[in-house]
């Protein structure tokens, strides 16, 4: 029961990593790379604040963010279950909980993820 | 006695009725059958009503007893009843009846049951405020192009903004203002709720149908559409764009006939992934409505390469592709803060740059003081990064990483070095903010270097955000160079600059507001406007539109500074580059009205090369005005006929500072001089004082020599009227002059004449900044004219100031027409008029530049006077012979001569003079 409860104990942590529970688990070198200054810096905090991210929160409660993916294969996210909003040549746009950024960043077929930039109305 | 009893009884019904109408509550049934125009009508004339409504414009009819006249259209099943309410009716249709109410009328009608509505109407070829005549549109609206109407029908004006007040009269059909143009609104911001849903293939806001808009506006509201803009600025850029003359006749828009979609994306602050998406639905509904369509964008960020590599603007210009898709897009408005640096890093040397920022009071909350450095540059060279705040916290960052800084208390740092995931250029982002509303930005120097050069670096930086509180941080050695924003810097789409058009106006509080009063803006760029190129050295802006000064339709829920309101409250004046782009949205509306296949690359080759340029925008293209000012009337024309038109405006001004007041006289001149042949098609006149109703009589003449400013001759055309109560004061004020049908020869002097009848009638005239030289001004005193600054005339030497419109158009006028068919010969035509006392005009035709002479001789071959002896260059001519001898004496009675020769070939006509 013991050796049970030991086993359990350290093959969770391993468990825990690969299925990105926690917020700061590390991204492959090649997935981190594709993603901007700003999303890196999200993905280690776990949360992001409305003035630098296009933050929505869906009916369920959890927390989507707005970022830009480029990609010449968008069918691949959808097969990935990812919602897919707009497809401008190899420019996507997608709402995305931590857990899909983390999974879209490792899809091989993206090539990088932006966020979405913040623009302000040009009057005077 | 039992009759006078049943009169008085009469009398005090009669009395008692009325009186109860008055000052009674009027039911909301009924006040709902009232165009809201009408509405406010009855607050003000009766405030017993209770009714909380602004003042509306003021009626330029009253009856014979004075009391204010509205034209109305009355929507009803049956008309006798109205007319047993003793209301005239002029014209009697099967569903409505025509009539001239009186506010007293009104109260009587809406509580009829045979009445369904009492509509405004829609007013035709009206007074045009600033923007429109300005660039020519009210001539593409009144049919100057082969007398078509073009305003933009069968063509959606797409606007990503802030929302838009949907129950603005600007924006409905003006037939029926119970139906919207509005065919659709998406709102990004909603969550749905109820039976409201996403648009198709999205799955966040709620769109609201046409038919749900219309079943707001039916008189019985649903309640259902909560869509809002509260910061007015999507409702004032799609008035520009798309606002019709259902409210007022003075604002309306550039394509008042088009159709409407807005995407609301935010109130104040907009996602690029939600404008994208805003695109696809753009394409969605254009294909599902079968409509082409103009997409606004009047915002933007300094943020990034200026390269036009963003997201936006590649989603922006892909969508400009195919054909029936145009985008515009607000230049933006940083060209007057020295946000941009640049300059190259030796090989193994360092460059620092110093970030000023103030002593502020923070904002309460967190993030919202930031200022932000970004810095690019193409290559493979490295550099290190070493940020270093007033209070010495520093933070390193080699190539390749980003990160944070410590806590401290001089706010939040975060500092990247990395190639650019956006276009595999080097980026130096330097981002300071309140991370911790208790630890904004240190005020102080803060400095960012660069150091350790792998190699000779050329850079490029924007401080992309600088507030910190109510205050600005600088960075040292800034320029305004490539300040033009993103998405701007995208390849097809329009960046459009603004330029100004109005400094002066009149709120609805009254009086007259201006912008800065130490200086005048008009007809120059607007300081804020931003300046290209972009990064990569591509042509921006691409052309500049009205900017400032413009009015436009005002949201009911937002609150501008009220010396910013005009009259009725419903339309509002506004500044920026996100004011000039839906100049260009609702100019590509009325394009793609005419041509729904039309490409974008071709709509921006009609608009850029067909632009006006003066001694404000210099040669073109520049970095400042793009190719020039927005030409509408041109650019179309050319697309339209295939054929080159000219359009001018001709701007006779003496200097701001004037006011010239004519009192007691009420008949002036100026003499204008065309630079080419054509029609003259409108006139501006700005204003200082209005004094009664006027009309305004205006004319065109000939011009008699003689004198300094000569004086009017004869009289051509007809005479265009227009009551004072349709000028505003402060702006300048359009007047349609198409219908004096007065064409022009180049070259040549002509009178326009303005007068009013009514002695106790007055009007002051205002100058401009765009002086010329004096003695062009007459003023007419007990029947005769006098030259102003002329001794005798009584006056100084004041100019009266005025611009005219003269446009060159095939079709529009007879001079441009016989221009074109013009065969390649030498012609003299027959003077007009013959016989003729005292004047005469002869017209002619030279193929070819050469010297030009015109005489005129008696029947015995002696030469009377020469009317022209010069170089001229190939054209259609005209000049005035007055009946004159060379030494102004009076020609006699009989058989004259006149003779055209150019060297090669001499054509002689005859004609009679009697006295």
């Amino acid at each position: 029961m013991r050796w049970s409860l030991l086993a359990l104990f350290f093959f969770s942590i391993p468990a825990l990593l690969m299925t990105d529970c926690s917020p700061k688990s590390r991204l492959t070198p090649e997935a981190k790379a594709k993603l901007d200054p700003s999303l890196q810096k999200l993905l280690m905090t776990g949360k992001g604040d409305p003035n630098h991210y296009g933050i929505n929160t869906l009916p369920d409660g959890s927390r989507v963010y707005s970022v830009i993916i480029r990609t010449n294969d968008p069918e691949a996210l959808r097969k990935a279950g990812i919602k897919v909003g707009s497809v401008f040549g190899d420019v996507v746009t997608a709402r995305l909980t931590i857990k899909e950024l983390r999974k879209v960043a490792e899809m091989p077929a993206v090539r990088s993820i932006e966020n979405s930039t913040k623009n302000y109305p040009s009057n005077q | 006695m039992l009759r006078r009893s049943f009169y008085s009884i009469f009398l005090f019904f009669t009395i008692f009725c009325l009186t109860g109408l008055a000052s009674g509550p009027l039911s909301s049934e009924a006040l709902q059958k009232l165009h809201p125009y009408f509405q406010k009508v009855l607050a003000h004339a009766y405030s017993s009503l209770n009714l909380n409504l602004p003042q509306p414009e003021a009626s330029i009819l009253a009856n014979s007893a004075g009391q204010p006249l509205y034209p109305a259209i009355i929507y009803l099943q049956d008309s006798r009843e109205v007319r047993e309410q003793g209301v005239h009716l002029n014209s009697v249709y099967d569903n409505f009846v025509t009539a001239q109410l009186t506010p007293a009328q009104m109260l009587k009608l809406v509580p009829l049951k045979s009445v369904r509505y009492i509509d405004r109407g829609t007013r035709n070829r009206p007074v045009l405020n600033v923007s429109v005549p300005q660039t020519g549109a009210y001539l593409v609206h009144n049919g100057a192009i082969n007398g078509v109407a073009y305003e933009g029908e069968s063509a959606i004006v797409f606007v990503y903004d802030s929302g838009i007040d949907w129950k603005h009269l600007a924006f409905r059909d003006p037939g029926d203002t119970t139906k919207s143009r509005i065919l659709a609104i998406w709102d990004q911001t909603l969550t749905p709720q109820g039976s409201e849903h996403s648009p198709t293939g999205f799955n966040y806001g709620v769109e609201y149908t046409q038919a749900e808009i219309n079943n707001e506006l039916d008189g019985t509201p649903a309640n259902f559409v909560r869509t809002e803009d509260i910061e007015g600025h999507g409702t004032h850029v799609t008035g520009i764009a798309a606002g019709n003359a259902a409210y007022s006749e003075l604002y309306i828009g550039v394509a008042p006939k088009a159709d409407i979609i807005m995407v609301k994306g935010g109130d104040a602050s907009f996602s690029e992934a939600q404008a994208i998406d805003g695109l696809t639905y753009a394409q969605n509904k254009s294909t599902e409505f079968g409509e082409p369509v103009a997409v606004n964008w009047s915002f933007g960020s300094q943020v990034g390469p200026h390269d036009g590599t963003l997201p936006y603007e590649i989603a922006a210009n892909q969508f400009s592709q195919q054909p029936g898709r145009v985008v515009s897009i607000a230049a933006g408005n940083e060209g007057a803060d020295n946000i941009h640096v640049s300059g190259s890093i030796a090989s193994g040397s360092s460059v620092v740059f110093q970030m000023d920022v103030p002593g502020y009071t923070p904002s309460s909350s967190a993030n919202n003081d930031e200022f932000l450095l970004d810095i690019w540059y193409n290559g493979t060279e490295t550099v290190t990064a070493t940020v270093k705040s007033p209070n010495n916290i520093s933070l390193e960052m080699g190539p390749g990483n980003s990160g944070t800084g410590p806590n401290s208390s001089d706010g939040t740092i975060d500092l990247a070095n990395v190639t650019s995931t956006i276009n595999g250029q080097k980026n130096i982002f330097l981002d300071v903010y309140d991370a911790n509303a208790s630890t904004p930005p240190a005020s102080g120097t803060w400095t960012l270097t660069l150091s350790g050069a792998s190699g000779t670096i050329a850079y490029d930086g924007w401080l992309g955000l600088n507030t910190v509180g109510n205050a600005t941080v600088t960075v040292a050695g800034g320029n305004n160079n490539k300040t033009v924003g993103m998405p701007a810097t995208a390849q097809q789409p329009v960046a459009v600059g603004s330029y100004v058009t109005k400094w002066y106006w009149s709120p609805y509080s009254g009086g007259v507001v201006t912008y800065d009063p130490s200086t005048y803006g008009i007809d120059a760029i607007s300081n804020f406007s931003s300046i290209g190129p972009t990064r990569d050295n591509r042509q921006k802006p691409d052309i500049a539109a009205p900017g400032q000064g413009i009015a436009a339709p005002k949201s009911n829920l937002s609150s501008p500074n009220p010396s910013f309101v005009l009259a009725g409250q419903e339309y509002v004046i506004e500044q920026g580059t996100s004011m000039a782009a839906p100049h260009i949205t609702g100019t590509a509306a009325l394009f793609l009205g005419n041509n729904p296949s039309l490409t974008s690359a071709d709509f921006k080759t009609a608009i850029t090369g067909n632009t006006d340029t003066d001694l404000f925008t210099g040669t073109v293209p520049n970095y400042v005005w793009g190719y020039g000012k927005l030409d509408v009337f041109k650019s179309l024309y050319k697309t339209v006929t295939g054929s080159q038109s000219q359009r001018t405006i001709l701007a006779y001004e003496k200097n701001l500072s004037q006011s010239f007041n004519p009192a007691p006289s009420r008949l002036l001149a100026l003499r204008f001089t065309p630079t080419f042949s054509g029609r003259v098609t409108g006139m501006f006149l700005r204003l200082g004082q209005i004094t009664g109703s006027g009309p305004l009589h205006c004319a065109v003449y000939t011009n008699t020599s003689g004198s300094l400013a000569g004086i009017p001759g004869t009289m051509l055309g007809k005479t265009v009227d227009v009551p004072f109560e349709r000028f505003i004061l402060g702006s300048y004020n359009y007047i349609d002059l198409m219908g004096a049908e007065v064409d022009v020869m180049g070259g040549t002097d002509y009178q326009l004449v303005v007068s009013w009848d009514n002695a106790s009638d007055n009007l002051i005239f205002m100058g401009g900044n765009q002086s010329v030289s004096e003695h062009r001004s007459s003023i007419n005193k007990s029947g005769t004219w006098y030259n102003l600054g002329d001794p005798a005339s009584g006056t100084t030497a004041l100019d009266l100031s005025l611009r005219i419109e003269v446009t060159d158009a095939a079709g529009l006028n007879a001079i441009a027409s016989s221009v074109v068919q013009k065969a390649e010969t030498f012609e003299l035509f027959q003077n007009f008029p013959n016989p003729f006392n005292p004047a005469t005009k002869i017209r002619y035709w030279v193929p070819e530049h050469g010297k030009i002479t015109l005489t005129v001789f008696d029947i015995l071959g002696k030469k009377v006077k020469t009317l022209v002896n010069r170089e001229q260059p190939a054209g259609e001519y005209e000049v005035n012979w007055d009946g004159t001898d060379e030494r102004q004496n009076k020609a006699s009675t009989g058989v004259y001569f006149y003779r055209l020769g150019n060297g090669q070939q001499i054509v002689t006509r005859k004609m009679l003079l009697i006295r």
